[in-house]
């Protein structure tokens, strides 16, 4: 076992380095989440049509070819209009197209006209909190069948996906080297049972 | 002296913080996994469990729905977050969700004669990791005046705990990385940088 002490000490070591500023992403945007510091709850509907209370710009663009579904139909509109983000849900009908579209820093609610292909948007701004809760909560559980539709996003969840692998590298590691510490061994022990007792009376009184 | 301390404290405390929250960590790990695709094996809501039944109670004249969903509840032997807590339009019934992580009960209290229509839905260990995922502190307008179970309340701050020791045990981690020999810091500073740079760019960009 000893032999392998070298290397279970650079895998975390480096797998630790490397999630570090992911863990703090996801712990500041917890910390955020969990108590409402910032107000992240805002009304998703009225803000996805906050385009027909408040034009910033208007855009003409070229009619996409109609035979595609309806999010490749939107991805279309948004490339002639030059909009990069996620797009968060696809309202309308034959005569208009209500868009609304996220991405770290900002969120869009574009409105397009369908038959003289006149794109409407209002563009607001968000802070760095909401950057990091936007990342937290992506892509997410919600609307499944378009979420993932910015290759940003699908970056993002690859990455989010690759750093909970590495957080299970690195603290399967942290568990084998610190058996090697025999000095820490006992109270080692017991940060690891109380945090297991904690872990499993919390789980049962919830569930239970 | 002083430096070589504040070292081996830092590790001890790097040591046991991450011994403490390993479950913790596992359990936000798998979760966030779980809540970042849509496998087969983990689609809850089709494998539910749905069970109805009524149960007959004295209900007060009582028409505080707060007030009135605490005595449902509490007559019930029903425990967990209360939403969607509304009249019908005719105000003879107080509809509301009764929920806790893997247990849902949509309840409707007829308010003149007590009679209590429960629809049970249980959900597998898989939506159960997801709930304690998303389980947080509600606002003061979920609340509605109620008070938030002792037990969810203990999660909420169980999770900052999580959050702040994570923080922590990553800033351990930087100082006792910085404090190596230089050939392992210059390593070290290969896998940070990687990590920096690809949340930045999607951060900043």
């Amino acid at each position: 076992m000893k032999k392998y002490y070298k290397l279970i000490k650079e895998i975390h070591l480096h797998t630790g380095l490397f999630i570090s500023p992911f863990i703090l992403i996801f712990s500041i945007s917890a910390l955020i989440l969990n108590h409402n510091f910032i107000d992240w709850q805002e009304d998703w509907q009225k803000w996805s049509f906050s385009v027909n209370d408040k034009v910033d710009q208007t855009v003409k663009f070229d009619l996409p070819d109609p035979d595609q579904t309806k999010l490749e139909y939107a991805k279309d509109i948004l490339k002639e209009i030059n909009i990069e983000g996620e797009i968060s849900n696809i309202f309308g009908d034959s005569l208009n197209m209500i868009i609304p579209v996220t991405k770290p820093g900002y969120r869009i609610s574009i409105k397009a006209n369908l038959i003289n292909g006149i794109a409407y948007i209002h563009s607001e701004q968000t802070n760095l909190w909401k950057k990091m809760i936007w990342l937290h909560k992506m892509p997410g559980p919600h609307n499944a069948n378009i979420r993932g539709n910015w290759i940003n996003t699908k970056y993002w969840s690859s990455l989010v996906d690759f750093s909970v692998i590495c957080l299970f590298f690195s603290s399967i590691s942290g568990v084998i080297l610190w058996y090697y510490f025999k000095n820490e061994r006992r109270i080692g022990l017991i940060s690891l049972v109380i945090g297991f007792l904690s872990f499993v009376s919390l789980v049962i009184g919830l569930t239970v | 002296m002083q430096k070589k301390s504040l070292i081996k404290w830092n590790r001890k405390i790097h040591i046991y913080l991450g011994l403490f929250l390993l479950l913790f960590i596992w359990l936000f790990g798998i979760s966030g996994l779980l809540l970042n695709h849509h496998w087969e094996f983990s689609n809850s809501w089709e494998k539910r469990k749905v069970s109805s039944y009524d149960k007959t109670i004295e209900i007060s004249k009582e028409r505080d729905k707060h007030i009135l969903v605490h005595e449902i509840t509490d007559k019930l032997k029903l425990n967990g977050s209360i939403v969607n807590l509304k009249y019908s339009t005719d105000s003879a019934h107080l509809n509301f969700i009764a929920s806790k992580p893997g247990l849902r009960y949509e309840i409707q209290a007829g308010l003149k004669d007590g009679k209590i229509m429960i629809k049970e839905t249980k959900l597998d260990e898989w939506e159960v990791m997801r709930s304690l995922h998303k389980l947080r502190n509600p606002t003061p307008k979920e609340l509605g005046g109620r008070h938030q179970p002792a037990v969810a309340l203990i999660w909420s701050i169980s999770m900052d705990i999580v959050s702040i020791g994570l923080i922590i045990i990553c800033l351990g981690g930087w100082y006792l990385w910085w404090q190596a020999e230089r050939k392992r810091f210059y390593f070290g500073l290969i896998s940070i940088t990687g990590g920096f740079i690809l949340c930045f760019y999607i951060l900043f960009f």
